[in-house]
């Protein structure tokens, strides 16, 4: 008789328990709206301390490795260049490291007066040979066989890419002591000065303690061996964690891979009062949920908000959102006029229904009729949150020589179908395709936009079956390099706020996207050749105007939209300025302020 | 066979363990074209056509063997290669990452193995009443929880619903800060032990606190296995003769229970035991990301991810390692509890 | 068959068991029926993507339309836990089936055979037992690409070992019967007698620990997909679904638990169903104990 009471006692436990399961998050949840929540606000806490969340992790600290904005971030604030941007100008420069500059008229030079009384954060005065040591310390660490950033300043110094072939003398040629107290750089030709004063603010133009660095075990500075400390791999790097720099803050100590803090440099020279905290933590945490609920408690004063979560911050009190920032971002479409023939995304690699030949692409009305196909209102409105913008070609707003009345494409199923029924001799509608295009694993905005042009396509006629497929990073980057693929989706960050960053990517013959999908037009080459190195503007704008149109006339890619940023602040923070080129989100920590009031 | 001896060949095993271990885990990633193994060395998409130079620099398409016969050589020569997930080296890295989730172990451990315990003794000395039942329903239902949905629903009660009682992370800001000043000593990167070896009760408060959902996360899914194995353990050890004898001679119920019947019930669960400890302490991969403790398992998990070979190579040693240990140590404690068992001979 | 009319009628005495049955048997019907409950729109190539209603982010409560409501992307929760079960299902039985194959194929011969045979086998198992199973399982799908099949592969390699161990183990045991002996000494062919006397002894312990073993096979395949390592995003999986949801464990501060359907519902899903599988296993345990008196 127990034992049965004992079994009906369990299956009643049992059941009650999955009641209670099911019933708490519904009763909590329709509770939550009347319970008495008091929206006390974000408490202020930790004067002084200027804290963000954010997600990724810092590559290393040094200046002439890094190339990725996590890093770029860190290196800002503890170092500084010859010259900053001023406020939001991406053209218009404040002199840190110098003071005044002389631009030659012909194009071919700037010299840069140094200013004096700069220390280091250990007291160590600046000087014109750190200056000079820390320019060519970058152009001779060049890791070019890793990919850094250093062919920034060969090619206007020396129109190469890399160090490997470059002699001493022709780096001591590029850039020298003139005066005793100032740096000349000397271009192969004229180059656009704007341009290399962008370049001078990256986190490669950061200028380095000479005795430090020797002290560290880096390059001596001297000639007879500079090939050891050149194209090193990560291990061999000496400042990889070590710093020393003239910025406003200097390291306390990088918990890696966790968060990084920096304390307040005591010897910076615009004087201690200029520096608005006396440290700055910067956390790597992935999970969005924490940083967002660490904003919300007062425990972090920025956080980095997903674009699809911005919704979660709507409309609470003491949450500081900013938006609409025009950032120098762009995501596209791409297609490969000479997809490899082993290819697994091409299906039967024929023309009959169940594939596309490898040269599919290379028919304009192919292209013309897929951009008629993608909806820019629904990826604008609904993926995108109508954040973005849409754009013509690669060149965004806020780039010089941005051409607003550049024309675009718009949704128009009769105008697809009409360059559909053209293509490849009617062959196309008729017998219809089969491709894969891949996007960026766990990136649902750009699985949103294959699901677009996806839909849409079949809605044009059910034989254009387009399927999708996720690429962790490493696949997406062996696929694009090995030329396996179809048409992919990926988006551009600036190295430097200048067009010529922009059209060699997407359109010079072996660009970084352009290579890959194997585009070659001569004409192009010839313009954006030109482009770079010419310091005429009205010319350069006739250029790059030029580029736009034909980006547009020759459907070389699908350009989606700029995507309009946002910051997320507690309103204890005031005086941020948005300007594109900086890497971190809180943008010149300088101009920031944190109050009680 | 003598202690000393055992422990050598038991030692001198693990090298053929390792060997085999690495030289599979390189089989795995070999099968990654030379171009997908090269990505782990560039961070941005402006690096895309360097990848033919990094190929060349680190040898990424010579011959399988090859690419072994290199590492093992570094290996034997004491560089385990640069971790790009850590940014140091991986021989720094490891002791790096390890006392995030040694300190989720060291409080996990107990909880589950005492717990466990307990309530598997009672659980059997009480069979099918309703404390047994219980148990039973409490543990299968432990059993079958996934655990990042268990941690997620923690982390919505305890940091969405009670505004932020228990927070993710590792220490508060202000916390934060002062382990890492001069004002404080690390000795094992472990926040509890360095508080209490620095004398710093809020630190040690504040610790503990982190620590509380992710050990619970942890402790819930693996104390229903204990649970369930002391059950039937004691099950077993309470209906052999001994015990029969022991009620006979009229010894109180629970003396027979803890002193006679429990000893030998202990038997598989120290097995066990040594297993969930060398499980935790290779990283519970889920909960760390969770509650954002980047331990080892995190490491692990990226170095996977990004396919960072030399990581996880170095994991590997570490972890199969820290198997054999565990297993030693379990086969020799056998001995202890059980006088039985000789050493030598097989854990059935 | 007397003997599993037995153990069909202990199974039915027990309610925890006949609850795990219960438990399945619901699953099973929900899997089989899902074309019908949770019918495919029309033009979809692949059921088990799951359908999206527009294009927005955030996670729709439930409703009319979805009785679940939706996550992340607009997918109908509802329609992935139905199909999900589909997924679930194969992910499980079919791992089991050839895990256990394979560790009955090795573990006998290593068992039977001894020798050189046992010892290289061994040592196999060995190496893939002291690696941790998450991490490997991570290498294989990274390998193999995002999709059930490269999850069903990795944990077939990752599971198959214990099985071999297992059934090794056994097998070593019978092999002193006398009545194996005695087939040897009348001259039965080893693989004759591996297959009739052998391995239908060695398999009960076998299907005991495969019973409780599926529980979590399921829970791992639902970590790897909640890593990003398993289904590919907007699949009817509930691992995969749970991914989604993790943006959204905590709602607005007025609203802590607004999203509590996204997190909970695809959760609660694999709970119960590895539940059913635990209690049934548990059960197959308890009736399988060879000390329990058969009248």
């Amino acid at each position: 008789m127990s034992k049965r009471f004992s079994k009906m006692a369990l299956l009643i436990l049992m059941g009650l328990l999955c009641l209670a399961l099911v019933a708490f998050p519904a009763c909590s949840s329709t509770g939550e709206e009347q319970e008495e929540e008091e929206e006390e606000g974000i408490p202020y806490k930790n004067d002084g301390i200027f804290i963000q969340e954010t997600i990724g992790d810092i590559d290393s600290l040094d200046p002439a490795w890094a190339y990725d904005t996590a890093s770029g971030e860190q290196i800002q604030h503890m170092y500084e260049g010859l010259v900053g941007y001023d406020g939001g100008n991406t053209d218009k420069f404040l002199g840190l490291a110098a003071d005044t500059w002389t631009i030659a008229p012909d194009g071919k030079s700037i010299t840069f007066h140094i200013r004096p009384n700069v220390k280091f954060s250990n007291g160590d005065t600046m000087t014109v040979n750190d200056v000079l040591y820390s320019f060519q310390r970058v152009m001779v660490t060049d890791p070019y066989s890793n990919g850094g950033p250093i062919w920034m300043f060969y090619f206007p110094l020396l129109d190469v890419y890399d160090s490997s072939e470059v002699t001493p003398e022709q780096i001591q040629n590029a850039v020298q002591i003139v005066n005793g107290d100032s740096i000349k750089f000397n271009f192969v030709r004229a180059y656009p000065s704007t341009t290399f004063m962008q370049i001078l603010a990256g986190s490669w133009g950061s200028i380095v303690n000479k005795k430090f660095c020797i002290e560290q075990g880096d390059w001596p500075g001297t000639w007879d061996n500079w090939k050891n400390w050149n194209d090193p791999e990560h291990e061999a790097l000496k400042l990889n964690d070590k710093t020393m720099g003239t910025g406003p803050f200097a390291l306390e100590v990088w918990n890696k891979p966790t968060d990084i803090k920096l304390v307040k440099n005591q010897n910076y020279w615009q004087g201690t009062a200029a520096v608005p905290f006396d440290r700055v933590i910067t956390k790597y945490v992935d999970e969005w949920s924490s940083r967002k609920l660490s904003l919300l408690a007062g425990d972090a004063d920025l956080v980095y908000c997903p674009r699809t979560n911005i919704g979660d911050l709507a409309g609470i009190a003491g949450v500081q959102a900013i938006k609409d920032l025009p950032e120098l971002s762009i995501d596209a479409l791409f297609f490969n006029f000479n997809i490899t023939a082993t290819s697994p995304y091409i299906g039967s690699g024929k023309l009959d229904g169940n594939g596309v030949p490898t040269d599919f692409f290379t028919d304009i009305n192919v292209r013309r009729g897929i951009t008629y196909s993608f909806n820019w209102d629904t990826y604008i409105t609904q993926a995108m949150q109508g954040e973005a913008q849409q754009v013509g070609s690669p060149i965004v707003q806020g780039l010089p020589y941005f051409n607003p009345n550049a024309q675009k494409y718009s949704y128009d199923k009769a105008k697809a179908e009409e360059n559909f029924k053209a293509a490849w001799g009617g062959q196309v509608w008729d017998k219809g395709f089969k491709f894969t295009l891949i996007y960026n694993a766990g990136n649902l905005v750009r699985k949103t936009a294959c699901e677009i042009l996806a839909e849409n396509l079949q809605r044009i006629n059910t034989k254009f079956q387009v399927s999708i497929q996720p690429k962790v990073w490493s696949g997406s980057l062996s696929t694009m390099r090995s030329k396996q693929w179809a048409m992919f989706q990926i988006g551009w960050l600036p190295d430097y706020a200048d067009p010529d960053n922009y059209v060699v990517p997407f359109m010079a013959t072996g660009g970084t996207f352009s290579g890959p999908a194997s585009y070659s037009n001569p004409v192009v080459d010839a313009l954006i050749a030109e482009g770079a190195t010419s310091i005429d503007t009205a010319r350069r704008q006739q250029i790059y105007y030029q580029l736009q149109d034909i980006y547009y006339t020759d459907v070389v890619g699908i350009p989606l939209a700029q995507p309009l940023g946002r910051r997320f602040f507690t309103k204890y923070i005031d005086g941020f300025i948005f300007n594109p080129c900086n890497s971190g989100p809180a943008g010149n920590l300088l101009y920031l302020t944190k109050s009680a009031s | 066979m003598e202690l000393r001896s055992y422990i050598i060949r038991r030692v001198l095993l693990l090298i053929p363990v390792l060997l085999g271990v690495t030289l599979f885990i390189f089989g795995i990633t070999m099968l990654f074209t030379p171009l997908e193994r090269a990505t782990l060395y560039v961070t941005s998409i402006r690096q895309l056509n360097n990848l033919p130079a990094i190929i060349e620099r680190y040898g990424l398409d010579k011959p399988f063997i090859v690419q072994y016969g290199t590492w093992l050589g570094q290996v034997l020569r004491g560089n385990l290669g640069w971790s790009q997930v850590g940014s140091m080296p991986v021989a720094q890295a490891i002791p790096h990452q390890l006392p995030a989730t040694l300190e989720i172990a060291i409080f996990a451990v107990p909880v589950i193995v005492l717990v466990g315990i307990f309530f598997g003794t009672q659980s059997a000395a009480h069979k099918d009443k309703p404390l047994d039942h219980g148990t039973r329903i409490v543990a299968i239902l432990g059993w079958s929880l996934p655990s990042f949905w268990l941690g997620l629903i923690l982390l919505m009660v305890f940091y969405g619903l009670f505004r932020g009682l228990l927070p993710p992370g590792r220490l508060s800001i202000p916390m934060d800060i002062l382990v890492d000043s001069a004002a404080f000593t690390r000795y094992t990167h472990m926040n509890t032990i360095d508080a209490i070896l620095n004398l710093n009760g809020p630190v040690l408060l504040d610790a503990l606190k982190h620590l509380i959902l992710p050990v619970t996360t942890i402790s819930v899914i693996n104390m229903a296995f204990i649970m369930r194995l002391m059950r039937s353990s004691m099950l077993e050890s309470l209906g052999k003769g001994y015990i029969l004898t022991a009620r006979a001679k009229g010894l109180d119920e629970r003396v027979v229970v803890n002193k006679h019947a429990r000893r030998n019930a202990l038997i598989p669960v120290i097995t066990v035991s040594g297993y969930v400890f060398a499980g935790l302490a290779s990283g519970a991969v889920i909960t760390e990301t969770i509650f954002s403790f980047k331990g080892i398992g995190w490491w692990a998990w990226q170095a996977a991810f990004r396919l960072d070979i030399p990581s996880i190579l170095g994991f590997a040693l570490f972890s199969a390692i820290l198997f054999v240990i565990i297993n030693l140590i379990v086969d020799i404690l056998y001995t202890r509890v059980d006088p039985r068992v000789r050493l030598g001979q097989g854990v059935q | 068959m007397k003997d599993w009319r037995f153990t069909a009628r202990q199974l039915a005495k027990n309610p925890l068991s006949l609850m795990g049955v219960v438990i399945i048997a619901f699953f099973v019907i929900i899997a089989i029926s899902a074309p019908l409950i949770a019918p495919t729109p029309a033009g979809r190539l692949d059921p088990y993507m799951i359908p999206r209603d527009g294009y927005f982010a955030t996670p729709e409560p439930p409703s009319e339309e979805h009785i679940f409501g939706t996550t992340e992307g607009q997918y109908d929760i509802f329609y992935g836990v139905i199909w999900g079960a589909r997924s679930a299902f194969r992910v499980a039985l079919i791992v089991m089936a050839i895990t256990v194959v394979i560790g009955i194929v090795l573990g006998s011969l290593a068992g039977y055979f001894g020798g050189l045979l046992d010892e290289v086998i061994m040592r196999i198992t060995d190496v893939f037992l002291a690696f941790p199973w998450l991490i490997l399982a991570m290498a294989l799908t990274a390998v193999l690409g995002q999709s059930l099949r490269s999850v069903m592969i990795a944990l077939v390699i990752v599971w198959w070992p214990s099985y071999a161990r297992l059934v090794r183990g056994d097998i070593l045991q019978l092999r002193e019967e006398d009545y194996i002996q005695a087939s040897r000494g009348l001259g039965a062919s080893s693989a004759r007698i591996i297959i009739r006397h052998v391995l239908p002894n060695a398999i009960y312990p076998t299907l005991i620990m495969a019973s409780l073993d599926i529980g979590a096979v399921v829970l791992s395949a639902a970590a790897l997909s909640f890593l990003g390592l398993g289904a590919p995003e907007g699949y009817a999986d509930w691992g995969q679904m749970t991914q989604f949801a993790h943006n959204w464990i905590v709602g607005p501060p007025s609203e802590p638990l607004k999203y509590w359907f996204a997190v909970f519902i695809p959760g609660a899903f694999i709970l119960f169903f590895v539940l059913g599988w635990n209690l049934l296993g548990d059960a197959f345990r308890d009736v399988f104990d060879p000390r329990l008196a058969r009248r």
